[in-house]
């Protein structure tokens, strides 16, 4: 609402601000006025601001006439910030008031507080409000206590205006709660049973000192002993005035968190009463907490007499009674146990048996205490025992019923589940009986609720349109097959679907447990994720990624009626919370993959296992990836709709195979959905004794920030310079590191780190951070290479795609057997950029391969913009399918640019195409016909069966289905055997390799690749002479002949 | 409102939503036919015996298997062809071809929308119905 | 209920699946992205049957990707509440059963089997009635009424009931 908004302004520190709000303020009270003509109306209206904000009034008006307004003002303020305070304790109300008032007065001593707060240094706040505050002629301290009294009257007798309470909306309500800005609440020690006095004193001191005080209001609670709260700015302003109170003890004075600080000053309403048969619980002594329920109440005495549970320890009691000493076990409660009169006898407790008066029951006594089928009755003053939100569990009500009394509809009675609902209890939509009246039985839909009033719109035809029944008279109706949530009592939380309806018991299938939980229907909602196939509100559906308010992000797994159940991305715990649609800034849709534990790219839909972690074990398709976080579908994980979240590198990738499909296709779930047929197919399985692959030689150069986790890294800069250990965690620009000479862990600036440490350069460093590499930067490239547009142009454009081309991906990985993984960028040209070290990110990315004239610009700036460069992969991630395989081979080149906007630069910009449409009927999909081209002899690849290792071969021939058959070893030597499509990657060639073209319209042509560019490579093709670009996906390197 | 929706839908009254109201209902014996179809498509395609089926293909394919009722193609068209004599709405006819209820009775307790509308379903009708569906089966 | 019902979806494809087999990848892509899917709304998407019409591609600024509208026919599995059909029990425990119809899977709490029947544990757990002649066990064939229906993750969950007229268990399912 408007008038916060002005009140924020207000609050800001700023004096700019401050003045801007006001002049809002002023523009906003001149509408009000229009608005409400009566003086009363704005009064009220303003009172819903803050006391902080009062103050400023005072500034603004300086006419003696509004200072009556003023008054008004906080009066009105006070007692909303107090969250209304109950009008049942009279005293401190009328404190309060007299406290504020007296406070205004404070104001006008203006001058005195400044000298006498000279000494402190005053919050921002405070100390705008001095020097604001107008110097207002002094009121006459003298100001007679009658008056005082009447204008304390006037305005206490309207604050219990009825209209006033109406016109409250829960969010003014909200508004209203304690902030920093307010003064805060102290709570300081006094004698005991004093706790009126001392406030009673204060207040004195207040009304005599005036002024100089500058605590603001003085709370004594009749249930608080010992204590009394004093509300101030400070806690010097505490200390002082409370000075020379003997009373008052100021040497401990505790300040009240903000959020407990309406807790000291509510009261629970005293609307219910006590009734026969309501389940109250015990406030204190030994039974506190207990449910106990009501079977007598003396209004007049203010006493009831309950029925418990008896917690007695029966040999204490023996000694007791015996007379022996009694060892007083502190903190000791008996259980609960009904009373067996046997075993007291045998106890030699004396047990009498004696008939009340007043009921004619009969009891049996025992010291005094009077016993009835084996409960306690006991009489107790009103206060000692709560009937508000008393919820007995159903464990609590059986044990009740248990001796005797065989659910006599005792249990859950309805007039204790009436007492104990809350307000708002029905809402609209709601499927109600009418279980009372005339209308008994009638089920309808709830259509409006108005305070007691319920509007239905009845289920049978020929009533009106809707009836409005009492609220008491209502009944939440569900049948058997509805989904619902359980939004109170103990089982809260739980969903499932209705079993069985017992009256107004529920018998509720759990979602998660598959197990009965029995519920009152009045502690549920129906959740609209059921039956009607609801999964979506706005524009996010179940199980959609989606990115929240502050920046957190989880994925829905489930949708409520009007918000959303969000599986936070945090993986030490499941976090879930309650989201509603506006707190949700958008969804996330991006395909991205990261990199397991192994190092194997994981993309959507992949099936992984995770293998650390609290979930460890759990096993299932990646639904969402986002910041390194794989959220993971694990059908037999019961909880939050089967999602579980867990880091990339604590997953493994099951399989495999899918993964190196997806690096067939654009999107990962196109491609693995293509392949999986085949995938079973492995029988073979190369011998372990294979080429030495380890995981670390899949590496495929990591650039996402996560691929760095167990990378071996050397720090290169720092405390820890030219530590060597393993990186296990990667948290923002810092990197945790386990150093292997010192088994710890120690955190460091990753621009510290080296994480090639055998490398001669620490260029490796750049590519981390350049999620660039996801992102080519074609924009900056015309300019510096200026020479390669007309190429680039030739044709080669349409096939080059920024990132995602798998070829490359899979090429990339286990480069060979033979060379470990890394040095695969280090004959990519180590001269060129190994001058450069720490080359700064940022900067335009330069070739070395292609420019003559590498890092010279640049490479002298080590470590420039690292927080720039460190960030690109927002900005960047929607390219970010594969991370950036080819990378190594332009190493620090070109990552660093995060631009991403049009990294196509050839694509025929946004004209819609239209490719052929017609009737082919598809029942007959060519599964994996378009993975053929990609295949071609000659060509080396790796072949990975077991999803773990890799052995590197060369195609001999493609068969018919996609399938190749491929004779291993690097120079193709070794076994033939036959490979599916999903089994091989092709082997991304280096630059000067020789290489064999395998898409575009040069397919089958033999060239050699004389650079690298981004995702392209430069081909001299042999044939013709001809230099290309070409799409690094499309080429594969040659087998040596 | 939701809760509204959801109270709507109940096949009993052929409240199925107008997605499906549209739509052409199978029943199981269909399915079978078509999936078995596809089945065939892909083996024939890959020559891979061990053809890895989505899961929900699968499963749908086992229960329309274990739960058809006439397994003769010519069959299947048949009972189609004579249920649709019947003025049932497509959901109607399929349940009654996937349960081939034996009596007039149980017809309209597996399909109560039978005896809901004013509809020329009395039970002489209805045992009609299920008469030549047994036909069908019996020649089958 | 099984439906063979129209759908329609906007499949991106990357540039790179242009040309001549342009029409099969995108076929092909809607396949493995489709099939095997659940919603609430539609039921579980069994096997796509045809393509009725692919609509014009669009290309996505930035990306390059394109977007086709595609309209598909396919066999899509939906259970409604209120739906009476046949399913093959899985699992049975002291709270129910569960079957299967299909894709989806049911439970019938004991409290929607009819009183009659009561629980044996054992090898092999079972609902029986008292004189021994009906018995619910793992494999048995019910036909059941759905009552509820829950859409989960991956799959469409149900209860259901077979405490109502004509149904139980299927005593000879080959005949019926």
């Amino acid at each position: 609402m408007p008038r916060r908004d002005v009140e924020d302004d207000d609050l800001e520190p700023e004096e700019d601000d401050e003045d801007y709000g006001e002049d809002q303020e002023q523009v906003l009270e001149e509408e009000l006025e229009e608005e409400e003509e009566e003086d009363e109306g704005r009064g009220s209206s303003r009172r819903k601001r803050r006391r902080s904000d009062f103050i400023d009034d005072v500034a603004e008006e300086d006419d003696e006439e509004e200072e009556e307004d003023d008054e008004d003002d906080y009066g009105g303020g006070s007692r909303k910030r107090r969250n209304k305070r109950p009008s049942g304790s009279q005293f401190f109300d009328l404190e309060a008031e007299v406290d504020s008032d007296d406070e205004e007065e404070d104001d006008d001593g203006e001058d005195d507080f400044i000298v006498e707060g000279g000494g402190e240094v005053p919050e921002e706040d405070d100390g705008r409000r001095m020097h604001r505050r107008p110097l207002l002629p002094r009121e006459d301290e003298q100001e007679d206590v009658e008056a005082l009294e009447r204008r304390i009257q006037a305005r206490y007798a309207r604050s219990s205006h009825a209209e006033y309470d109406e016109e409250t909306t829960d969010v003014d309500q909200q508004a209203l709660l304690p902030s920093v800005r307010d003064p805060k609440l102290w709570m300081v020690k006094c004698a005991i049973n004093h706790e009126r006095e001392a406030a009673a004193c204060l207040m004195q001191k207040y009304i005599d000192k005036g002024s100089e005080l500058q605590i603001r209001s003085v709370v004594a609670l009749d249930h608080l002993k010992n204590y009394i709260y004093v509300e101030a700015d400070r806690e010097a302003h505490v200390r002082e005035a409370c000075k020379g109170l003997r009373n008052i003890y100021t040497q401990s004075i505790k300040l009240v968190p903000i959020r407990e600080m309406t807790d000291v000053l509510s009261v629970e309403s005293k609307t219910i009463d006590l009734a026969r048969d309501t389940w109250v619980r015990m406030k204190i002594g030994t039974y506190k907490g207990d449910l106990a329920k009501v079977v007598n109440v003396d209004n007049l005495r203010q006493r009831v007499t309950v029925k418990l549970i008896p917690r007695i320890d029966l040999q204490a009691l023996a000694n007791k009674l015996d007379g022996r000493e009694v060892v007083k076990k502190k903190a000791f409660v008996p259980p609960p146990r009904f009373m067996n009169v046997d075993e007291a006898r045998e106890l030699h407790i004396r047990v009498e048996r004696r008939r009340d008066q007043m009921s004619g029951d009969y009891f049996e006594n025992i010291g005094g205490m009077l016993f009835k089928d084996g409960f306690l009755y006991k009489n107790v003053s009103m206060k000692s025992v709560s009937s508000l939100n008393i919820n007995p569990t159903f464990d609590e009500l059986e044990k009740f019923r248990k001796p005797g009394e065989n659910g006599d509809g005792d249990m859950g009675s309805l007039s204790t589940l009436f007492a104990n609902r809350k307000k708002g209890h029905f809402m609209k939509g709601d499927a109600v009986i009418v279980i009372k009246g005339d209308l008994k039985n009638l089920k309808g839909w709830v259509e409006k609720v108005e305070e007691e009033n319920v509007h239905i719109r009845p289920e049978m035809k020929g009533l009106p349109k809707t009836l409005a029944v009492n609220e008491k008279e209502l009944c939440k109706y569900f049948e058997p097959g509805n989904h619902v949530k359980v939004v109170s009592g103990a089982q809260e939380g739980a969903t499932g679907m209705v079993v069985k309806v017992e009256q107004h018991v529920l018998i509720i299938l759990s979602d998660t447990t598959k197990e009965h939980i029995r519920v009152f229907a009045d502690d549920v909602v129906e959740s609209s994720e059921v039956t009607s196939g609801i999964t979506r509100i706005g524009d996010y559906e179940l199980h959609d990624l989606v990115l929240l308010d502050n920046n957190s992000f989880g994925v829905i797994i489930r949708v409520e009626s009007e918000a959303f159940q969000v599986l936070k991305g945090v993986t030490d715990r499941p976090e879930v919370s309650l989201v509603r649609l506006r707190e949700i800034k958008c969804k996330l849709d991006k395909k991205i993959s990261v990199q397991d534990r192994l190092k194997n790219t994981v993309c959507v839909k992949d099936v992984v296992r995770i293998v650390e972690g609290p979930c460890k074990g759990k096993l299932g398709p990646v639904e969402h990836i986002y910041r390194g976080v794989l959220f993971v579908n694990d059908r037999h994980h019961l909880e939050h709709a089967g999602f579980i979240c867990a880091k990339s590198h604590s997953c493994v990738v099951v399989g495999g195979s899918r993964a190196n499909g997806d690096r067939n296709g654009d999107s990962p779930r196109f491609s693995h959905l293509r392949t999986p047929p085949r995938i079973p197919q492995s029988p073979k399985r190369f011998p372990r004794g294979g080429p030495p692959i380890d995981s670390g030689g899949r590496h495929r150069g990591g650039r996402g920030h996560d691929n760095m986790a167990g990378a071996l890294v050397k720090i290169s800069q720092g405390h820890f310079k030219g530590y060597k250990g393993r990186v296990k965690e990667v948290k923002g620009q810092t990197v945790r590191i386990e150093l292997e000479s010192q088994m710890r862990v120690v955190t460091v600036d990753r621009k510290c780190i080296s994480d090639n440490f055998s490398s001669s350069t620490p260029y490796r460093e750049t590519p981390r951070y350049g999620m660039g590499s996801e992102t080519p930067m074609h924009p900056s490239r015309t300019p510096l290479h200026p020479y390669m547009t007309p190429m680039r142009d030739a044709g080669a454009t349409p096939i080059h795609d920024g990132m995602r081309t798998p070829m490359r991906d899979r090429a990339w990985n286990p480069y060979a057997p033979m060379s470990p993984p890394r040095d695969n960028w280090e004959d990519g040209n180590p001269a060129s950029w190994g001058t450069s070290p720490q080359y700064q990110p940022g900067s335009p990315p330069s070739r070395p391969y292609e420019a003559p004239t590498p890092g010279s610009g640049w490479a002298s700036t080590p470590g420039g913009n690292y927080s720039e460069a460190g960030t690109p992969r927002d900005s960047s991630s929607g390219y970010a399918n594969a991370p950036s395989p080819y990378l190594p081979s332009t190493p620090g080149g070109q990552p660093m640019t995060p631009n991403s906007a049009s990294y196509l630069p050839g694509t025929p910009g946004g004209q819609p195409m239209t490719p052929g449409t017609g009737g082919l009927d598809v029942m007959s999909p060519v599964i994996g016909d378009n993975e053929g081209p990609w295949f071609i002899p000659d060509i080396l690849v790796n072949v990975r069966r077991s999803g773990d290792e890799a052995i590197v071969g060369v195609v001999r021939e493609v068969l018919a289905d996609g399938s190749c058959r491929v004779a291993l070893g690097s120079s193709g030597n070794g076994e033939i055997i036959t490979a599916l499509t999903n089994e091989m990657e092709v082997v991304v060639p280096r630059k000067s390799d020789r290489i064999k073209i395998m898409g575009s319209t040069l397919r089958g042509a033999t060239g050699k690749l004389i650079g690298v560019d981004g995702t392209d490579g430069i081909v001299k093709v042999d044939d013709t002479f001809d230099v290309k670009i070409l799409d690094l996906a499309n080429l594969a390197k040659l087998a040596q002949p | 409102m939701n809760t509204t929706k959801a109270e709507e839908e109940d096949a009993s009254e052929l409240k199925i939503g107008e997605d499906f109201l549209k739509a052409k209902c199978l029943m199981n014996s269909e399915v079978a036919i078509l999936l078995e179809h596809r089945c065939e498509q892909l083996k024939h395609m890959s020559d891979d015996p061990m053809n890895h089926l989505p899961q929900v293909f699968e499963k749908a394919l086992q229960y329309v298997k274990r739960f058809s009722r006439f397994t003769n193609q010519d069959a299947v068209k048949q009972v189609r062809e004579v249920l649709s004599r019947y003025q049932l709405a497509e959901y109607e006819l399929a349940v009654l071809g996937n349960l081939c209820p034996e009596t007039a009775e149980e017809a309209k307790a597996v399909v109560p929308s039978l005896k809901t509308k004013e509809r020329n379903h009395d039970d002489e009708a209805i045992e009609k119905l299920l008469q030549d569906l047994l036909m069908i089966k019996k020649f089958e | 209920m099984f439906f063979h019902i129209v759908l329609e979806r906007n499949m991106q494809l990357h540039p790179r699946h242009f040309g001549r087999n342009l029409r099969e990848n995108l076929v092909s892509k809607l396949m493995k992205d489709v099939e095997g899917t659940c919603s609430g709304r539609h039921g579980f998407v069994v096997a796509i049957t045809g393509i009725e019409n692919i609509g014009k591609g669009l290309i996505r600024d930035g990306t390059g990707f394109v977007t086709f509208p595609v309209k598909y026919q396919c066999v899509v599995f939906r259970p409604f509440k209120g739906e009476i059909l046949e399913a093959v029990v899985t699992m049975v425990n002291k709270m129910g059963f569960f079957a299967e119809a299909g894709p989806v899977q049911i439970f019938v709490s004991n409290h929607l089997i009819p009183d009659d029947m009561e629980f044996q544990s054992g090898d092999m757990p079972n609902y029986t009635t008292s004189d021994g002649s009906v018995k619910i066990q793992k494999d048995s064939e019910v036909r059941l009424k759905i009552i509820g229906t829950r859409v989960d993750a991956t799959e469409i969950f149900c209860i259901g009931t077979i405490k109502d007229d004509f149904l139980g268990v299927i005593n000879d399912p080959a005949t019926a």
